[in-house]
């Protein structure tokens, strides 16, 4: 970490009032967050005083129906999206602080992401996606973490790989790789498992898990998969923009159970 | 063609505003270089049909020695031949050249133009009836002088006025501008017509007996063909007549011959800038494509034929096609302006007028355009249209798969035919036969440009690369992805840059070449010349004769003779030759006498002539003279022959007599600087005559090839910008392409800078591309044509590798300048178009 992010999140910090708490500081925390688009008779608030948070060390998952607001949380909460009103954290950062640079800066030094689909760059071997933010950063790999992650992960003998060479399974396993192999604070995943099939989904979810359970790291997905979001900690309901509802060590059937009260 | 499907090409059209119009720029810049070609040769063609019109207008017969470089026509003929029944006017033609003093008592320059005086006759009397005064009066004393009315704006000259003229043939006269003439030639900007007194015009530019010919006109109603049998009845031995269509017929054949090579060499632009201009519509129509697939997947799959699929694009080829070849028209239509302008800036004294545009020109223009426009179309489009419905759909944007097989075979043959077409031009010195092997060669590039194209990046994209680190890798990966484009975008620039090098080395031979011969031999201090390599004012001599340092002065005179029939070119050279120039003496002694002459070693070998050999040189009806060969010299500079200049004014006829250049050698211990300016000032008077030392004259000669070289480079900096049109709209694709891509690289934290960097480094590497595989060829030929000009006179063969280095730069910044758009448009990319759905 550079002298310059050093200073910034220092910035970032006074600026998000630098209260002091009690207990385990969240991972990230949504307060109040309001997200709209359009204005006038097409003004549609995608999230509408959403407040939230995620514990670090835990592993979340939000579900909600088509349209609830779910993605338009987690892009708030990553910094892909900024929040028409209210606060979005990152640890004590106020995402709401921050310039564009700032933002790419903390996405690339303390998020990871898994996407539904392209998440790698072609061009590019399966190691080289790995450590991608890092090189970007001009940082060096902490090696054995690297190795930890590479062997953990199953993926050594791909790792000269380009993508197109690589099954789907392989490639979400690298990306999941590529989000572990800088340690961020949070890991966020949109529909991680959406484009797999059944086993490689549970290939890809028991590496997040096992990343909570082991190497201590915070994991929030968005997801409509009941049996990916039964491998979280807790599911977070939105419907409508709001917070519909909380679940904590869920289980399929309670999962799809409580889908099927917010449809019905 | 349904109207659905029509509808959904002109949509597509529409919808890509910047796709369009940077396609349309293709072709524009490739057609607009077909019309001006065309458009300039026509005005070439309206001032030559001036020109020809101006000399022989009302022109029936004209009377003129059979044999060349005879005394001419004497001007006692005049009167038998105006007793010739059914003649109206006789005129002998009385011109010669002369220099204008304007107001500011400056020469008045006519940029290559004609600047000549000759014998004002009207009314009745004249042959022509065209040339009118519309001020003042005709010239009646030797003073008076009628100026055309262009010329006399330029010099700042009314009726009335007193100046200067200074004929070839003499010393600057005092005259008074007694009236304005219209005679202008259009499109001979420059033109310069004084007009004197007939008898004046005699006296000044004749030898006071014969006239170079007689113009005839014919009463109304006279048959030429009859009034020419009947004036050549009259004639005397040695004298002929022929017609004024004869004499039409000739003018412009011999105009029409100068512009076939002016039209070929622009037509070889225009052939370049299209060949240019289709790579990049090519390319450009087949990325469209390749975006469009799952649109016209969809189109497929709701019922569309494979045919209506294929046709769409067509249509949207064909549009592009005619909207660009209009505007290239009309952008050729400026070009062949603009051309012509620098052109008569520069003083080419080639005539530009009437700008007209002709059918042929459209027909052509417009067919080539849109031919090619939909020939580089229909190939993806063909290829669009088989692909299956539900493969195209599925699919992320399917890079075309190249089989190397074809690629290979096809390129093996044209390197074979490439080859064998350089080797027999090299062995041969035959420029034509390079000029294939270079086609075959540059082809085999092109085939193989795919292939090459990731070889030469695994070599230079380290080196560019790696400052950028994994960026750097990145733009590497993209530039590498897909070769066939890459290949064709950076090929348009390799094109361009081959011949920009071809011309620069051939340019810096010809330099190098011209200073050593000029340099040759040098012993004088100071060359006394006039402009442009015409001939300097008799009365220079005597002004020279009273500088006090000129120890020595060498005039050097036309002295042309007849051997075997055919007329041929020697040297006249009065004073003490051997203290200016040093011969280079293969056999004899250099000794210039009266009775003697030194022969060039080739006109030697071609004759048949050795020392010692008596050899008699004949002009008809003007001298015979027998010299004995007293020495035989190489050089490249003194062609022919060398006699005295005793010995050159028995042999032109004294009308015809120019002193090309004196050569001065300073008297022993002599300021040099001084005497320099000594001469200067002597000269003054005449205006236009220079004073050069050895440095400045080399440089006078150079300084030519640099103006046509600057020619040169102008029109192929069009060929690099069409090129570099073609690397941002490559970019800007490719950025549309992977625009998914970059929002995920976005997201996990790539900076805005560094998206932009990517998009630099990938351009720079497909301008370095080019620029290697241009320079590549661009060297190999050039120094192959330098080599086979070697006996034309190109003696050394330079390789300017600073000025390739510079190329190599040059490329680089291009790269650059053609990315900083489509790089921007890349850093804009918001992170969340990675993941949003389709």
């Amino acid at each position: 970490m550079t002298e310059q992010t050093r200073t910034i999140d220092d910035m970032a910090r006074h600026a998000a009032g630098d209260r002091t708490r009690t207990g385990p500081e969240p991972a990230a925390q949504a307060v109040d967050v309001h997200r709209h688009y359009g204005a006038g008779e097409n003004l549609v608030r995608a999230l509408d005083g959403v407040s939230v948070t995620f514990p670090a060390g835990g592993f979340t998952a939000i579900m909600g129906p088509s349209g609830s607001g779910k993605s338009t949380l987690m892009h708030c909460l990553a910094g892909l999206d900024r929040a028409t009103s209210g606060r979005v954290l990152i640890g004590d950062v106020d995402l709401g602080a921050l310039n564009d640079k700032a933002m790419t800066r903390l996405r690339r030094d303390r998020l990871g992401f898994v996407f539904q689909s392209f998440n790698l760059v072609p061009t590019l071997t399966a190691i080289e996606n790995i450590t991608l933010p890092l090189d970007i950063a001009g940082r060096k790999p902490d090696q054995e973490w690297l190795d930890e992650v590479v062997d953990t992960l199953g993926i050594r003998d791909r790792l000269k790989h380009r993508p197109s060479e690589l099954s789907g399974g392989q490639q979400q396993r690298v990306a999941c790789a590529r989000a572990l192999a800088s340690r961020p604070d949070v890991i966020f995943g949109d529909e991680p498992t959406g484009n797999l099939d059944s086993r490689s989904s549970g290939e890809v979810l028991g590496i997040l898990r096992s990343s909570v359970d082991e190497m201590g790291q915070t994991v929030v997905i968005v997801t409509h998969d009941p049996r990916a979001a039964s491998t979280a900690d807790r599911v977070v309901f939105l419907a409508d923009g709001r917070i519909a509802g909380e679940m904590a060590d869920p289980t399929q059937e309670s999962v799809l159970d409580a889908m099927k009260s917010m449809e019905g | 063609m349904s109207s659905a499907m029509r509808k959904v090409s002109l949509r597509g059209l529409a919808a890509h505003k910047v796709r369009f119009s940077l396609t349309v720029l293709s072709v524009v810049l490739g057609t607009a270089f077909v019309a001006a070609s065309f458009v300039f040769t026509q005005m070439l063609g309206n001032s030559f049909d001036d020109i020809v019109e101006l000399s022989s207008d009302g022109v029936a017969v004209q009377v003129l020695p059979t044999e060349e470089l005879s005394a001419g026509v004497p001007l006692a003929l005049v009167e038998a031949v105006h007793d010739v029944e059914g003649v109206r006017a006789v005129e002998p033609t009385t011109a010669g050249a002369l220099t204008l003093v304007g107001s500011d008592g400056k020469a008045v320059g006519s940029g290559g133009a004609p600047s000549v005086g000759f014998g004002w006759v009207s009314g009745a009397d004249a042959v022509s009836q065209a040339g009118r005064l519309t001020d003042g009066r005709a010239p009646e004393a030797a003073d008076e002088i009628v100026v055309n009315a262009s010329a006399a704006e330029k010099a700042g000259l009314g009726v009335g006025d007193v100046t200067q003229v200074i004929p070839q043939s003499g010393s600057p006269l005092d005259v008074e501008v007694v009236g304005i003439h219209d005679s202008d030639v259009a499109g001979l900007g420059g033109f310069i017509g004084i007009g004197f007194a007939p008898e004046r015009a005699i006296e000044l530019f004749t030898d006071g007996v014969n006239a170079s010919d007689l113009l005839v006109a014919a009463d109304a109603g006279v048959d030429e063909q009859v009034i020419t049998d009947r004036v050549a009845a009259v004639l005397p031995d040695g004298m002929t007549a022929r017609s004024g269509s004869e004499l039409r017929e000739e003018s412009t054949t011999e105009f029409q011959t100068a512009l076939t090579f002016i039209n070929a060499f622009l037509s070889a632009f225009g052939v370049i800038a299209l060949v240019v201009g289709s790579f990049i519509i090519a390319n450009t129509f087949s990325m469209v494509v390749a975006q469009r697939s799952r649109e016209m997947a969809l189109l497929r799959a709701v019922g569309a034929s494979r045919g209506q699929v294929t046709r769409s694009v067509a249509v949207e080829a064909l549009l592009v096609g005619v909207f660009g070849s209009a505007l290239g028209l009309a952008a050729g239509f400026g070009l062949s302006k603009a051309l012509s302008s620098v052109l008569s800036a520069l003083g080419s004294g080639i005539p530009i007028s009437g700008q007209s545009l002709s059918l042929q020109t459209v027909l052509v223009t417009m067919g080539v355009g849109v031919g090619i426009t939909f020939l580089a179309a229909i190939v993806p489009a063909r290829r669009a249209g088989r692909v299956a419905p539900v493969e195209a759909m599925r699919g992320e944007f399917a890079s075309p798969s190249s089989d190397h097989t074809l690629r290979l075979v096809a390129s093996f043959f044209l390197l074979a035919a490439g080859s064998f077409a350089t080797w027999v031009g090299v062995t041969s010195s035959n420029e034509t036969w390079l000029g294939a092997g270079f086609l075959g060669v540059a082809a085999t590039v092109v085939i193989m440009s795919p292939i090459l194209a990731p070889l030469v990046f695994s070599v230079i994209g380290p080196v560019l690369a790696r400052p950028f680190g994994s960026i750097g890798r990145m733009a590497r990966g993209n530039a590498a992805r897909n070769p066939r484009r890459t290949a064709a975008t950076a090929l348009a620039l390799a094109l361009g840059l081959a011949l920009v090098t071809v011309f620069s080395i051939v340019g810096a031979s010809a330099k190098a070449s011209l200073t050593q011969i000029a340099n040759s031999g040098m012993r004088w201090d100071f060359v006394v010349g006039g402009p442009q390599g015409q001939p300097v004012p008799e009365g220079v001599l005597d002004a020279l004769d009273t500088v006090q340092d000129a120890g020595t002065v060498v005039a050097v005179r036309a002295a042309p003779a007849l051997v075997d029939g055919e007329v041929a070119f020697g040297f006249g050279m009065s004073g003490d030759v051997n203290a200016a120039i040093d011969l280079d003496l293969v056999d004899g002694e250099p000794d210039v006498s009266d009775t003697t002459i030194l022969l060039n070693e080739d006109t030697a070998l071609a004759n048949g002539w050795e020392v010692g050999d008596d050899i008699t040189l004949t002009v008809p009806g003007q001298a015979e003279v027998a010299q004995r060969v007293a020495g035989i010299y190489q050089s490249e500079y003194f062609s022919g022959w060398i006699v005295s200049g005793v010995t050159a004014d028995l042999l032109v006829p004294e009308q015809q007599r120019a002193v090309f250049q004196a050569f001065v050698v300073g008297a022993d211990g002599t300021d040099l600087p001084q005497l320099q300016s000594d001469l200067r000032e002597a000269v003054a008077p005449y205006l236009t005559t220079t004073v050069d030392d050895r440095e400045e004259f080399t440089a006078s000669l150079t300084s030519q090839v640099d103006l046509l070289l600057g020619i040169l480079y102008g029109l192929l900096a069009l060929a690099v910008v069409i090129s570099i049109l073609g690397i941002v709209n490559t970019l800007g694709l490719s950025v549309v392409e992977r625009r998914r891509e970059i929002g995920m690289l976005r997201a996990v934290g790539m900076q805005r800078s560094q998206v932009r960097k990517a998009i630099y480094v990938e351009s720079v590497l497909i301008s370095v591309y080019g620029a290697i595989i241009g320079l590549g060829l661009g060297l190999g030929f050039g120094y192959l044509f330098a080599r086979s000009l070697a006996e034309d006179g190109l003696d050394i063969t330079v390789v300017p590798w600073d000025q390739a280095a510079l190329f190599l730069v040059v490329a680089a910044v291009v790269g650059v300048l053609a990315a900083l758009w489509p790089g921007h448009r890349a850093a804009m990319t918001r992170p969340l178009e990675a993941i949003a759905a389709e």
